[in-house]
C-alpha cells in the first residue's frame, strides 16, 4: 500500500474540497476505528486519506436551551460516556456509550465516524433515533440539517453526498416526563456487536398516560429501523401486558434480520420482541420516576413557600 | 511522495521517523523502533494485545494511524520500569501469577495502569470493566484481577 496520498485538513471546507478533488478513492479518517479495520483486512484500499482528526472545532459537547444537546462529530464515545452534561440531559446516551466496544475503542472512536460508517450493528443509532436526533452535514457549498431518521439509506450507505461530512449531532430538549433506554443483547459483555439492540423512549403526561413513544432496532436489518407504527400504538395508553405484546409483535414483523454467526433469523426476530417489551417497560419506568421526582420537588417547593 | 516524517514521543524519548500514511502505530513501534513489547494480533480492535497509552488514554496501536500519533505522548510496556526497578503493577503481576503465556500481559498492564492513574482504588467491578478490552486466551483473569487489586491496595 504505497503511494497513498495523505491530507491533513485544517478546516471543514478544506476537507470537503479535498474529498471532491480526490474523487472516489478518497476516504475521510477521524478515529480510524472502522476505516483501519477495513484497510487491515484489505477490504478497502483508499488512494487518499483525508484526516480530520485535528479539527478541534468539531470536538465539543454543549447544551443550548433552544437546540438541546449539541455534540461535535469528532467527540469520542468515551467523552460522551463520561460527560456530565450528557448524563444530565440525555442519560440514555451514557448508558448506551458504556456498551460500545471497549475503553480502547471508546477512547479513539468518534460519534461522527460511527454514524457515517453506516453499520446497522453499531449501538449509537437506535439510542439517538428514539431521541429524534438530527445531524448537520456540511460541505464547501454550505451546511444542511437532516433528521437522523433520514440519514441511513442502506447497509454501509448514508445520505452523505460527495464532498459532504457530518459535523454535528443534536438531541432536541426532551419534554418533561420522558424516559429512554437502550437494551443490548450480545454474546459477550464487551467488544461485541449486539445480536439485537433496541432503543425505546416514552413520554408520559401528568396522569401517567403515554403522550409519545419511539422504538428503534439495531442489527436486525440493512439499516437501524424506527418502528413508528408499533410505537404509535402506545399513544394515549397506559402499559398493559397485552398492549406491549402487540407492540412487540409489530416490531418483530418489521425486523429484517439475516441468519449469521450471531444467530438465526428466527432467533433474532424472537429477540427483537423480548427486547422491545423490556426496553419499553424500562423507559416507562424511568419516565414515571422522573414525573414523581418532579412532583416531589414541586411539593417541597410549595411547602417551603407556605 | 507519500512518505512523511513525523515526531513521536515514546516513553519520554523523542523520535523522528518516516512513515507511510497508511502505517499504523503498532508497526512503527515494533518494526521501526524495535519496541516489540507491544504485541500485534487481530488488527481489528478485538483482542487488546496492542494496547498503548496515548496522551493518557488507552488505544489500540493497531488501529491508530501513525500520522495521528505525531506530536503526542505514547507509553508502551517498555516505559514502565525505571532505573532497573519494575513498575508496581509488573511486580504485582509476577507475585499473583497474573500471566501464563504472557502475550496479553503488556496490554493488560497498560489498561490497568490507565485505570489506576485515573482511579487509584477501583472496585473489582471497575477493574473488570477496565480490562474488558483485553482478552487473555489462557483465561487467567482471576489472577490478573487479583494482581491489579493488590497493586491498588498496596498504594493505599
Amino acid at each position: 500500500m504505497t503511494g497513498v496520498e495523505y491530507i491533513e485538513a485544517r478546516s471543514v471546507e478544506e476537507a470537503s474540497r479535498a474529498l471532491t478533488e480526490q474523487g472516489e478513492g478518497a476516504k475521510l479518517i477521524a478515529g480510524g476505528l472502522a476505516l483501519i479495520i477495513l484497510m487491515n483486512h484489505r477490504l478497502l484500499q483508499p488512494t487518499c486519506l483525508i484526516s480530520i482528526r485535528r479539527l478541534r472545532e468539531l470536538r465539543y459537547i454543549r447544551w443550548d436551551d433552544a437546540a438541546g444537546l449539541r455534540i461535535g462529530a469528532l467527540t469520542t464515545h468515551r467523552e460522551i460516556e463520561t460527560s456530565r452534561v450528557v448524563r444530565r440531559r440525555a442519560p440514555v446516551l451514557v448508558e448506551m456509550e458504556g456498551q460500545v466496544g471497549s475503553i480502547q475503542v471508546r477512547n479513539a472512536g468518534t460519534i461522527g465516524g460511527n454514524l457515517c460508517h453506516g453499520d446497522p450493528r453499531e449501538d449509537p443509532a437506535p439510542a439517538l433515533l428514539v431521541l429524534d436526533a438530527e445531524v448537520t452535514l456540511a460541505s464547501a457549498a454550505g451546511a444542511r440539517s437532516l433528521p437522523l431518521r433520514g440519514f441511513f439509506v442502506d447497509f454501509l450507505s448514508t445520505a452523505l453526498q460527495p464532498g459532504e461530512l457530518l459535523t454535528e449531532v443534536r438531541v432536541p430538549p426532551l419534554p418533561p416526563g420522558t424516559g429512554a433506554t437502550y437494551v443490548k443483547f450480545s454474546h459477550r459483555n464487551a467488544l461485541d456487536f449486539p445480536v439485537a439492540g433496541v432503543g425505546a423512549r416514552v413520554t408520559l403526561d401528568a396522569d401517567g398516560v403515554c403522550q409519545d413513544a419511539r422504538l428503534a432496532l439495531g442489527a436486525v436489518g440493512p439499516t437501524p429501523l424506527l418502528c413508528d407504527e408499533a410505537a404509535g400504538l402506545l399513544r394515549g395508553e397506559r402499559p398493559s401486558p397485552g398492549l406491549l405484546e402487540e407492540v412487540a409483535r409489530r416490531a418483530r414483523a418489521l425486523a429484517a434480520p439475516s441468519s449469521d454467526v450471531f444467530g438465526s433469523e428466527e432467533y433474532k426476530r424472537h429477540l427483537v420482541g423480548v427486547l422491545s417489551r423490556r426496553a419499553l417497560e424500562q423507559a416507562w419506568q424511568v419516565a414515571g420516576d422522573g414525573r414523581e421526582a418532579t412532583r416531589g420537588r414541586g411539593r417541597q417547593r410549595s411547602r417551603e413557600g407556605a | 511522495m507519500a512518505r512523511r516524517k513525523i515526531r513521536l514521543t515514546v516513553n519520554g524519548r523523542g523520535y523522528q521517523v518516516e512513515v507511510e500514511p497508511t502505517q499504523t502505530l503498532v508497526d512503527v513501534l515494533r518494526d521501526t523502533l524495535g519496541l516489540t513489547g507491544t504485541k500485534v494480533n487481530c488488527r481489528m480492535g478485538e483482542c487488546g494485545a496492542c494496547t498503548v497509552i496515548l496522551d493518557g488514554r488507552t488505544v489500540h496501536a493497531c488501529l491508530t494511524l501513525a500520522p495521528h500519533a505525531a506530536g503526542r505522548k505514547i507509553v508502551t510496556i517498555e516505559g514502565l520500569a525505571s532505573g532497573g526497578e519494575l513498575h508496581p503493577l509488573q511486580r504485582a503481576f509476577i507475585e499473583h501469577y497474573g500471566f501464563q503465556c504472557g502475550f496479553c500481559t503488556p496490554g493488560m498492564i497498560l489498561s490497568a495502569k490507565a485505570l489506576l492513574d485515573e482511579n487509584p482504588h477501583p472496585t473489582p467491578a471497575e477493574i473488570k470493566r477496565a480490562i474488558a478490552g483485553n482478552l487473555c486466551r489462557c483465561t487467567g483473569y482471576h489472577q490478573i484481577i487479583e494482581a491489579i487489586e493488590a497493586c491498588a491496595n498496596a498504594a493505599r
